[in-house]
């Protein structure tokens, strides 16, 4: 066994709690008799899914895509503005700290700002979603390509290397572990980031389905709406997780 | 006065490299402070150390006398607040950039996600070397250090001793004049540190490189080297020269040998009176 694996991969033992979880729920449910209206049962939730899928699966596409969207565009300029920090602190004296404080404005305030200059396709959700993934990114990276013992920097010094050297064989490869804690933390809130995009100005996607489901007070479509939210969220985060595990098999050795 | 009427021909300094073998390092009343003038902490004052061509010359001293940062003046990493430092008989940035001298530290500071192998090409990658050179020279030096059967393993997976192997064997890739090295074995066990310490003289005979070692211990000093310069405390100065003149090549039983020990006890009575 790997040392990270505890952290890293639900594994077994995520799987048994989710099913005690589930259980629970079940039987409180049952037992409690809470009306549907507050809190379906699981199985109930299952069988939505299973009934609304055509439905689920139309509009999870276009959330798929401004999710994915978003992850990429928002991790790569993150990848890129932390590797010029690296090189050019006055860059970062100068940008980082504003970055920071534009953290700190809501993004759902941001939402229809975004919707009045991007208009209503795609744009403004895969905006939202880069937004929601950009932040920790850019935090993790810049700590990660720092990250350097002097030893190694001194050793790539008598070795003549160029800053470009030293970047691609060594800052790179050693901020990866850092790279992928923040892609694990993005590949859920890019899809929750497309989702509450969603719910201000569009006609399609799982966040519109939610506000419609909402609506028009079909309880169990909203529950089955949210499963497929989350079950998305899980994908994408177990993909970071299983590429993590081929591209930095090394982890936890040093 | 009588002013001598044939002078002995001045250091050949300037002269075009070759033709006389000019010292691996030579350090001339050098001084060096950390941090500016006023808490600047002195560490080195007036060091005047010179290395031969092929010769292994070991420092020691009482702990925090500046002889890491000697090493680190000679490697380029640092420049001397006072004095001169020459590598190969030019500036180290130049013997740097000619990729003549290379470095070991006490952490063998191995990229954990290179094997073996690509640990030990680095430098010839840095420099550009063709793939087949790179791998035939890298092969070569971990043969040469004993750790053949390992190349594809990540360091991760290596004991101690076989990481600060491949260190000595990246040290060696480019077939340096000069090996700097800052406690190579400090961080090993005694028969490891042993061991490793004959293979170092094994290689280095091979490789007729000059080698300057810095190292806590007074036995390790005396069975490796040529010269054992003792430096005295913080600001570290040159107290003694001991000329190591044990046979070579030596082996572990010199190590137990009289003159050795007779050695050994000199460099710890200069030692002791270096670090009053």
């Amino acid at each position: 066994m790997r040392p990270g694996g505890v952290s890293g991969s639900p594994g077994a033992g995520g799987l048994l709690g989710l099913a005690v979880l589930l259980a629970a729920w079940e039987a409180g449910v049952a037992l409690f008799a809470v009306p549907l209206y507050l809190l379906p049962p699981p199985s109930t939730i299952w069988w939505q899914v299973v009934r609304d899928w055509p439905l689920l699966w139309r509009n999870a596409q276009p959330t798929l895509v401004e999710a994915v969207g978003g992850f990429v565009l928002g991790n790569g300029v993150a990848v890129l503005l932390a590797a010029v920090f690296v090189h050019a602190p006055a860059v970062q004296r100068a940008v980082f700290p504003v970055a920071i404080a534009l953290r700190t404005v809501p993004l759902v305030a941001l939402t229809p700002l975004l919707l009045l200059w991007l208009g209503t396709g795609y744009a403004p959700k895969i905006a939202i979603a880069a937004l929601i993934s950009f932040f920790p990114t850019l935090v993790n990276m810049t700590r990660g390509l720092a990250a350097l013992d002097g030893q190694a920097l001194e050793l790539m010094h008598t070795m003549s290397a160029s800053r470009w050297q030293i970047l691609v064989k060594v800052r790179w490869p050693s901020s990866l572990p850092y790279l992928f804690s923040a892609l694990k933390i993005a590949a859920t809130s890019s899809v929750l980031g497309a989702v509450i995009a969603e719910w201000i100005g569009s006609d399609r996607g799982l966040g519109y389905l939610v506000v419609a489901a909402t609506f028009e007070f079909r309880i169990a479509r909203l529950w089955a709406t949210i499963a497929v939210v989350s079950a998305l969220a899980l994908a994408g985060y177990l993909l970071v997780v299983a590429a993590e595990r081929l591209v930095v098999p090394w982890r936890g050795d040093v | 006065m009588v002013t001598p009427l044939f002078r002995p021909p001045a250091a050949p300094l300037g002269s075009s490299p070759g033709t006389v073998a000019a010292p691996a390092v030579a350090f001339h009343r050098c001084g060096y402070s950390y941090g500016r003038s006023a808490g600047a902490v002195e560490a080195l004052r007036d060091v005047t150390l010179t290395v031969g061509a092929g010769e292994f010359v070991a420092v020691i001293g009482p702990s925090g006398c500046g002889k890491s940062t000697l090493l680190r003046l000679a490697a380029d990493v640092l420049a001397p607040s006072s004095g001169t430092v020459e590598v190969l008989g030019g500036p180290p940035a130049q013997a740097r950039r000619q990729r003549r001298f290379s470095v070991a530290f006490q952490d063998p500071v191995l990229l954990p996600w290179r094997t073996v192998l690509q640990n030990v090409e680095l430098p010839l990658e840095i420099a550009g070397r063709s793939p087949g050179h790179r791998r035939e020279m890298a092969q070569q030096m971990i043969n040469l250090v004993g750790l053949t059967g390992f190349e594809r393993a990540l360091p991760g997976q290596l004991s101690g001793g076989m990481r600060q192997r491949a260190s000595i064997a990246r040290a060696l890739t480019l077939q340096p004049a000069l090996l700097l090295m800052d406690e190579p074995f400090g961080a090993l066990d005694e028969l490891t540190r042993d061991r490793l310490n004959q293979e170092l003289l094994d290689v280095w005979q091979r490789t007729a490189a000059a080698v300057l070692f810095i190292t806590h211990s007074i036995e390790e000093a005396v069975y490796l080297s040529d010269r054992v310069m003792v430096l005295t405390r913080r600001p570290g100065t040159v107290a003694a020269t001991l000329p190591i003149d044990l046979p070579r090549p030596r082996t572990l039983y010199v190590k137990r040998t009289a003159a050795a020990f007779e050695w050994t006890a000199r460099a710890r009575l200069a030692l002791e009176a270096a670090s009053r």
